[in-house]
């Protein structure tokens, strides 16, 4: 007997299968969210309190005025971070005129998505040196943005016009130096930038290609178990999760190397991201808490912020110093860290608020940590929902229970 | 879909979750690791929910999940040429009827193959998809889809021989040597 393919196929998987338990799901994932966002230190904030009482600014600031920047240091040589639409460091604050959702760094000062809170789901891409207003640049329903804080670029989903691009912007030059159309609507392409090299994918999983923001050469990366598994670059170093291929390994953690060469283990479990020091001595593992470790050996950094129960080394403002922030187990507490590396002793830097207090926040992280309020909680206003908790596509690394 | 709207997710699932069992039975040869998959995907569509905007989306996006998954448990336990065995039928036993044990030879072919090039076999010959699409679900190349899927495709036919008739796909698809 010779049948088709596709007929032996249908045959073949026409089972009875057990129905899906749709509680336990909605019940997993929805613990998966709020322990994202309790890692990311800010959950649960009410947009809608802030376009209703508008913002709230710390360090006395009015916030009526969009002040000059005229120090010699760079606005992002220090700890940055948004409440509602002021931008601060430590001794200074901006008002943006719009409310912030995702804020990253770059060499040219600040890049971040505003919300107005009139166009649901969509945000505007904009930069601010520091100097001026913030300048508009794009249009997105993507709450990630990408850079290097050490160079001039930015990467983001762009939907301005019909259709979805994936764009990298100079700031510097003002333009924009690479696009090409987005392959699906949920994808982010541009999976890092680091230095002049932008790691691209055509859809959310590793790179496949690296583009020379210099000199605009495109190049394949071989199909293979390093990029599928791609965490971070950091020059010639790649973080990325070990699958078992280490010897030794627990097949279950994050491994750092130069790609081609034996790479060192990074003990702790398999981690949702990691970030490398400018130098690339240190890495900081998204993991339950803050955790440091030389990419030279994979040893551990002790970093004591102050006891709290999570924490998320994010940032680093030079070769080792590290923006963090910590809170508590309920998330009633949320602080802003900068830590020393390899001391590990923390200095705290302002207080993020609570849960519960209904305010936007951002740090230099390049997604959105903030979610909405459910109906009915922002009196006088029309209610609008809108989420954007930090969710990140299914990639091949991110399944690790199954099978034993 | 612009919140985590459960009744709309549940309204997705049921709508869905056959057609993503089967897909999943397929990738991975056991019923209730199918299972298993499924709702790790879904667990996944579920949190993702409020990006995805509307249902062909969530589709797309669970069946990249299940598939992603899938070839990382293969990875990951090193699966590749291992069989649970239940799933190992006796071919030439008596008793069994020829469409069960050429459906059986199926599943112990696919078994054998790589995780990716099974993989590429279930989303562009059961799902339908085209090179394109299969591509962006894998993660990979338009090429490498092509070059797994004639691998594939010549595999099976060895393993096969008879009992599968691969002639007009590998006409189409040529087939590596």
């Amino acid at each position: 007997m010779t049948e088709q393919l596709k007929t032996l196929m249908d045959r073949a998987a026409d089972l009875d299968f057990a129905a899906i338990d749709v509680d336990a799901i909605t019940g997993a994932g929805d613990r998966t969210v709020r322990r994202r966002r309790i890692a990311t230190g800010v959950a649960g904030v009410a947009a809608l309190a802030v376009v209703a009482t508008g913002a709230v600014l710390l360090g006395g600031d009015d916030g009526d005025r969009k002040t000059d920047f005229v120090d010699d240091r760079s606005l992002t040589d220090v700890a940055i971070w948004t409440e509602g639409s002021t931008l601060h460091t430590p001794d200074r604050s901006w008002d943006l005129g719009v409310d912030v959702a995702t804020l990253v760094r770059t060499s040219e000062g600040v890049a971040f998505l505003g919300w107005d809170g009139n166009k649901e789901g969509r945000f505007d891409v904009y930069t601010f040196t520091g100097d001026g207003e913030p300048t508009r640049i794009g249009e997105t329903q993507d709450w990630h943005l990408r850079s290097d804080p050490e160079q001039p670029y930015l990467g983001w989903l762009d939907g301005t016009g019909q259709d979805l691009d994936a764009v990298i912007y100079d700031v510097s030059r003002g333009e924009r130096v690479w696009s090409e159309p987005a392959e699906q609507r949920y994808s982010f392409p541009v999976v890092a930038i680091d230095g002049t090299q932008a790691y691209l994918a055509g859809v959310d999983e590793g790179p496949f290609q690296v583009l020379d923001l210099a000199s605009g050469d495109l190049r394949e990366l071989p199909d293979n178990e390093i990029w599928r598994s791609f965490v971070a670059a950091k020059g010639d170093l790649v973080a990325r999760t070990d699958h078992g291929a280490v010897e030794g390994g627990d097949g279950n953690a994050l491994v750092v190397g130069p790609v081609g060469a034996d790479p060192v283990s990074i003990p702790g479990g398999a981690a949702d991201g990691a970030v490398f020091s400018p130098d690339g001595r240190w890495i900081s593992v998204f993991s339950d808490g803050l955790s440091v470790h030389d990419t030279a050996t994979g040893e551990a950094v002790a970093v004591d912020a102050g006891g709290y129960a999570h924490g998320l080394g994010y940032d680093w403002l030079d070769a080792d110093t590290l923006l963090a922030i910590a809170g508590t187990e309920a998330g009633d507490e949320v602080v802003l860290f900068q830590c020393e590396v390899p001391a590990g002793t923390c200095d705290e830097v302002a207080p993020l608020g609570g849960f519960e207090e209904g305010e936007l926040f951002a740090i230099s992280f390049g997604e959105s940590i903030w979610a909405g309020v459910a109906e009915g909680e922002a009196s006088g206003s029309e209610s609008v929902e809108v989420e954007v908790s930090e969710v990140p596509p299914p990639t091949q690394s991110s399944s690790t229970d199954r099978p034993e | 879909m612009a919140a985590r709207d459960r009744a709309a997710f549940a309204e997705f699932v049921a709508a869905r979750s056959g057609a993503l069992h089967r897909a999943a039975y397929l990738m991975v040869g056991d019923v209730g690791l199918a299972q298993d998959l499924v709702q790790e995907a879904l667990t996944k569509t579920y949190v993702a929910w409020p990006r995805l905007r509307d249902i062909g989306n969530a589709e797309a996006y669970t069946r990249k999940a299940i598939t992603t998954t899938a070839i990382t448990w293969f990875r990951k336990k090193s699966w590749y040429g291992e069989r649970p065995a239940e799933l190992v039928p006796d071919r030439t036993g008596v008793g069994h009827d020829d469409a069960v044990a050429v459906r059986a030879s199926l599943m112990q072919a696919l078994g054998q193959l790589p995780p990716r090039q099974r993989a590429v076999i279930v989303l562009r010959y059961y799902e339908d998809l085209t090179e394109a699409q299969a591509a962006a679900v894998l993660g990979c190349a338009v090429g490498t889809v092509k070059s797994q899927s004639s691998a594939a495709l010549a595999k099976l036919r060895d393993l096969m021989g008879d009992e599968l008739d691969l002639t007009d796909l590998i006409t189409e698809e040529g087939v590596l040597a």
